[in-house]
């Protein structure tokens, strides 16, 4: 029987045959080099971390640590905020100390190019490589970061792979994603989630799995609470605009966040008429990087986005307006994501979050109380 | 059963779309989503025939044809229009656009000749390219060179009627290379057919 070396494939619905051959066709549009082999430096680790983590995350880490010495999959519940890339750092000093090859991997592009100098700067004696479609020069390094589509590369490699933001698009649901993770891995996996399916909370309740949660965020403050506003039609866009104009006055950031593109173009050519100062991001803009990294200067007061910006982003002091939160792509998940944006650093932890809608629907009802909750069990831990 | 060899689900039996089109290779909404078109358009005084134009999806599964060596997408292109081309080309002879030897080699196949093979019709393989180029990697205005790259054997053509067929349409400039050199051997009717083109800006 055919077995696909790359992705595992062995379903004869997927498999074609070319001059007599059988070729898989699952995995047939990743077409690049392979990596043959991955030699960890040796020598000793140093971690450089400029802050201290607070207790549960410290504990968090410790077990993250322990599980993967002894064998055990890790899942990691922790609410948007929490600093859930500090959580595994020590994990990572660990495996690197014991010559083991680690990736860090991450569904989005733009999540990795902003993690990589993160990772760096912790571990500024090992070599950090991003791997991602259209920066593939380099595909060798201690730690690997890289997008989920480019674990194809690695067959058998990584004895430590993590995975962050494990229900984000287009990992989500992604069978050739998943077999391709399976294929790339011969040790542990950590993954890591504010908002994990219910299908991969009951994968990590079995045999040699396990689940930890955090539901605080490293500054002990609550996690901002939307605000619902109702309102119909145009009179939005008046809403909008006020609660734009009220921010800009107090020199905060804004993102507005639309559930598609062209209603993003839309708001964004309606608005930029009356608060200047702002852009549009999306994902079929080129230079959005370069937009984004203007914005973290400080060159832009607000920006119209698309769920592009939905995760792993963080900005000092920003606001955050749900344009159309009834809308049918916003699910639980993402109006959780995309709320958690909002009061992430040490000395801005708190911040709105404005949801504008014609009407509640229970995905915004879920949210605001799963919040709720969570703000409560931090109330009773202090 | 049946597969739709582009999403892998099953073809409904017994529907009114494969009462139409038998044995059809992929299912219908992934051939809408190809929009098909079937539109006319002349280069000089020749009437071309394109199915669609060469947008993302098309551009998606042309790719993973010809540059991933997917040989089952072969029939794919011209599934639901092979037996109105075959009434409407009856009689014709296939001249296929060439393709240099080295690509062929590697890819282990001629995608144009595996493209076109589900019309039926008869097939000469009579125009040769003498040089390893792509003309995906040349501009616009340097595509008019490939004139001095292209041979044609010496075969016998007249008095039958020849269906040019390529792939992708672009500027033209290997569809006019081709016309001109098979013009010297002065069939009795000339016609192209290409499966997409790119629109017009």
């Amino acid at each position: 029987m055919f077995v696909c070396e790359r992705c595992g494939n062995s379903d004869p619905r997927y498999i074609g045959i070319r001059n007599g051959k059988e070729y898989c066709r699952f995995c047939i549009g990743f077409k690049g080099e392979m990596v043959k082999s991955l030699k960890p430096k040796a020598g000793a680790v140093v971690m450089d971390l400029k802050y201290k983590l607070s207790k549960e995350q410290a504990d968090i880490a410790r077990k993250v640590k322990e599980n993967f010495l002894n064998g055990i999959d890790t899942l990691i519940d922790a609410v948007c905020g929490a600093g859930k890339t500090e959580l595994i750092y020590e994990v990572i000093a660990c495996a690197l100390s014991q010559r083991k090859t680690v990736a860090f991997a991450v569904p989005r592009r733009d999540v990795v190019i902003e993690l990589v100098p993160r990772i760096q700067s912790t571990f500024p004696h090992n070599s950090v490589v991003s791997v991602y479609g259209g920066h593939t020069s380099k595909l060798a390094g201690d730690i690997v970061v890289l997008t989920t589509h480019q674990l194809y590369r690695y067959p058998h490699m990584f004895d430590l792979i993590i995975l962050d933001e494990i229900d984000a698009f287009p990992f989500k649901d992604n069978e050739l994603l998943i077999a391709m993770l399976r294929n790339a891995s011969r040790g542990r996996i950590i993954m890591m989630s504010a908002t994990p399916s219910d299908e991969i909370v009951k994968e990590f309740s079995g045999d040699k799995h396990c689940i930890l949660h955090l539901d605080t965020r490293f500054h002990r403050k609550p996690i901002p609470v939307p605000k619902v506003i109702i309102s119909f039609g145009f009179t939005k866009y008046y809403v909008l605009i006020r609660n734009l104009q009220r921010f800009c006055k107090e020199n905060k950031q804004v993102f507005v966040f639309c559930p598609t593109i062209d209603i993003c173009e839309k708001v964004y050519s309606v608005i930029s008429k009356i608060v200047k100062e702002g852009n549009l991001v999306h994902s079929k803009k080129i230079d959005r990087s370069q937009i984004i990294d203007d914005f973290k200067k400080g060159n832009y007061k607000y920006l119209v986005t698309t769920a592009v910006l939905e995760r792993g982003v963080t900005i000092k002091d920003l606001q955050v307006i749900i344009f159309g939160a009834d809308h049918d792509l916003y699910n639980e998940h993402a109006l959780i994501q995309i709320s958690g944006r909002v009061g992430r650093k040490y000395d801005a932890p708190e911040g709105e979050v404005l949801f504008l809608a014609d009407k509640t629907t229970v995905a915004i009802e879920r949210t605001i109380s799963t919040i709720k909750k969570k703000n409560e069990s931090l109330q009773n831990m202090l | 059963m049946n597969l739709c060899k582009i999403c892998f689900k099953e073809i409904e039996e017994d529907s009114f779309h494969s009462f139409l089109f038998k044995d059809a290779k992929i299912c219908h909404s992934c051939f809408l989503k190809f929009k098909p078109v079937l539109r006319k358009f002349k280069v000089g005084e020749v009437s071309c025939y394109h199915l669609y134009f060469y947008d993302e999806e098309v551009q998606k599964q042309v790719y993973q044809f010809k540059g991933c060596f997917d040989i089952e997408l072969a029939g794919v292109f011209l599934d639901y229009f092979r037996t109105y081309l075959r009434l409407k080309y009856f009689g014709y002879v296939l001249i296929p656009a060439p393709s240099s030897k080295e690509a062929d080699e590697e890819r282990g196949f001629n995608h144009v000749i595996e493209m076109f093979e589900p019309l039926g019709l008869k097939m000469i393989q009579c125009i040769h390219k003498t040089k390893n180029i792509k003309q995906s990697d040349l501009k616009a205005n340097e595509r008019h060179k490939i004139k001095e790259h292209l041979t044609i054997d010496n075969v016998n053509l007249t008095k039958k009627k020849v269906l040019i067929v390529d792939d992708v349409y672009t500027t033209g400039s290997t569809v006019k290379a081709m016309i001109d050199l098979v013009k010297t051997k002065n069939p009795k009717k000339i016609k192209v057919l290409v499966m997409s083109k790119t629109k017009d800006l």
